[in-house]
């Protein structure tokens, strides 16, 4: 626990991991603000082909769907936000110095990678814990509740207000595990460099290779997606259908657990027989 | 006396360079063991190899008579150390620093233990500002107040005194000295002839990964001639020539003499001048430490 609480401190005393907290607050900031001004504009254009089938009541622009809009950007930049902090734990105590004074203390090895890793986890969680805020506190504020029609490419879906918080919170929950998913290679690629550059940028590439592979419709890429991480780190957008498939959600959950059990083993181990030279 | 660290035929090689070969040596309980050797020589592999950073191809380390490789953890909390550059978190203030690497001790009361430090190695007064505001020295001597802070029985320090200024050095050898005093072992790498000379009372000298020589300073050196330099008048040389100075004579260059004496004979060769009439302009000689090592090494170095 004290290895923990010191990584913890170590990490939020880092003008470096404020960043993140500081582009989830303006990109979510500038998405509910664009939405609560020419939101309406843009529903009509989405609704523009059902227009003569469905008639819909109320106030569609608020606060849910401003939320549900602003977790969209989980995909796009969140990861890089979570790998700049992630890919810095080990490589960037190894550039500056400081990892020799913890590789000579009496903690082992494969406490510090667990510590660090448990550390990065924690920061994933208050990252995605922060752009829950910044989506539905800051939806609410500048659109006010109800309820939340979910744009989907194959059918037109509404659910009720009184049925999102414990979605949304759900959700939450599950970017947090595809984030941490990220975090752990990061960790394992920070383990192997001895500057925080390249595993940021070797985790980035990864994420966006396994993405591209996952979108082709190739025979052969599509029977490799389903066990990348990647196809399973949008496994929170099932819970904004009526009804969950719980079956796609274990396995997902299953797919990024064993992929952070897998990157983790693989850091402690590269860890505990690293030269540490720097 | 118990050995505290034992090296047994340890090697490390960095792909095809070997750093440290076959290297053996001994430390024993309350030596202040100085670890000389040039740039480059492995000291600081060694070091690191003591201090579970980098692993042994082959051999064996014993710490307190354990074996490192298995006993890592505990040795550890017996060890204190300073391996290369002072390195800290800069974001963060010398205090806090050194509260993390207490806490990862398990050093007991904490706050009173960094102030002991603190005191010791001269920082009260700056613990609170962020560490990339020190400057070296200051680092320095933060360096060694974490190797202090779980009080260890062995202190392994690498080149401490680099980048201090004359008080800095002056300060930081009294305080090894004290803490030999204390019954600390101390077992310090050094390029410094110097240093060591002044120091140490036990020392190794590493060249290219192996051991040349170890023991006590004292032993090492008491048996060692001096290389004196005289600068006297052209005349000398032919009187020196007919006398028994002969046999010490090495070389002659114009006005400067050389020759290899014990320490006792030079107010002797002085004598033998002044009373022939030859004016001595300067005498000086090399450093035992440094000509011993020269000897070894054929490796030159500025104390």
């Amino acid at each position: 626990m004290t290895l923990i609480r010191i990584e913890l401190s170590k990490v939020f005393s880092r003008p470096r991991s404020y960043i993140g907290f500081v582009v989830i607050a303006v990109i979510g900031a500038i998405l509910l603000t664009g939405l609560s001004i020419d939101g309406q504009q843009y529903i009509q254009l989405l609704l523009q082909q059902l227009e003569h089938y469905v008639v819909i009541r109320g106030k569609i622009i608020n606060g849910s769907l401003g939320a549900w809009i602003v977790l969209q950007t989980l995909i796009v930049h969140m990861p890089l936000l979570t790998a700049l902090v992630a890919g810095d734990l080990i490589s960037g105590e190894a550039a500056s110095g400081t990892l020799r004074l913890l590789a000579t203390r009496p903690p082992s090895r494969r406490a510090i990678v667990h510590s660090k890793f448990i550390a990065a986890a924690c920061y994933s969680a208050a990252l995605v814990g922060w752009l829950g805020i910044v989506a539905w506190g800051g939806g609410w504020l500048l659109m006010g509740s109800g309820d939340l029609l979910v744009l989907s490419t194959d059918r037109l879906i509404i659910l009720p207000a009184h049925d999102l918080w414990w979605r949304f919170a759900l959700a939450l929950v599950l970017a947090t595990l595809a984030l941490t998913t990220v975090s752990a290679l990061a960790l394992w690629f920070s383990v192997m460099a001895e500057n925080s550059v390249g595993p940021i940028v070797a985790t980035i590439s990864v994420v966006v290779l396994f993405t591209i592979i996952g979108t082709m419709e190739f025979p052969l890429f599509q029977r490799i997606s389903p066990v990348l991480f990647t196809t399973h780190m949008a496994v929170w957008r099932e819970l904004f259908y009526p009804e969950l498939e719980f079956k796609r959600i274990v396995i997902s959950v299953a797919v990024l657990l064993g992929h952070i059990a897998v990157f983790i083993a693989l850091a402690t181990y590269l860890f505990s027989r690293k030269d540490i030279l720097t | 006396m118990e050995a505290i660290v034992s090296l047994q035929s340890v090697r490390k090689a960095f792909g095809r360079i070997v750093a440290v070969d076959e290297l053996s040596f001994e430390v024993l309980r309350g030596d202040l063991f100085g670890f000389l050797g040039p740039n480059g020589s492995g000291k600081s592999t060694t070091l690191r190899l003591l201090t579970g950073l980098v692993r042994a191809d082959a051999g064996r380390i014993f710490l307190f008579g354990s074996e490192l490789s298995l006993h890592r953890q505990n040795l550890m909390r017996r060890i204190g150390c300073l391996i290369e550059r002072p390195d800290f978190y800069g974001y963060l203030s010398g205090r806090r620093n050194l509260e993390i690497l207490a806490r990862l001790s398990g050093v007991d009361n904490t706050h009173a233990r960094i102030r002991e430090v603190l005191e010791l190695v001269g920082l009260k007064g700056r613990e609170n500002d962020l560490v990339k505001t020190y400057s070296h020295g200051m680092k320095q001597r933060l360096g060694i107040a974490q190797a202090l802070l779980h009080r260890p029985e062995l202190l392994i320090l690498d080149e401490p005194t680099v980048g201090l200024d004359p008080q800095g050095l002056h300060d930081i050898r009294q305080l090894l000295r004290q803490l030999a005093q204390q019954g600390i072992t101390i077992l310090l790498s050094s390029h410094l002839l110097s240093e060591v000379e002044q120091i140490a009372t036990r020392m190794a000298i590493i060249h290219q990964g192996k051991l040349l020589a170890q023991g006590s300073v004292a032993e090492l050196l008491s048996a060692r001639e001096l290389v004196v330099k005289v600068e006297t008048d052209a005349q000398a040389l032919a009187t020196l020539q007919q006398s028994r100075w002969q046999q010490s004579l090495i070389a002659a260059n114009g006005m400067e003499l050389q020759f290899q004496l014990s320490r006792q004979q030079i107010p002797e060769l002085a004598a033998f001048l002044h009373q022939h009439q030859h004016p001595i302009y300067r005498i000086t000689y090399q450093r035992p430490l440094e000509e011993y090592f020269l000897r070894l090494t054929g490796t030159n170095l500025s104390a």
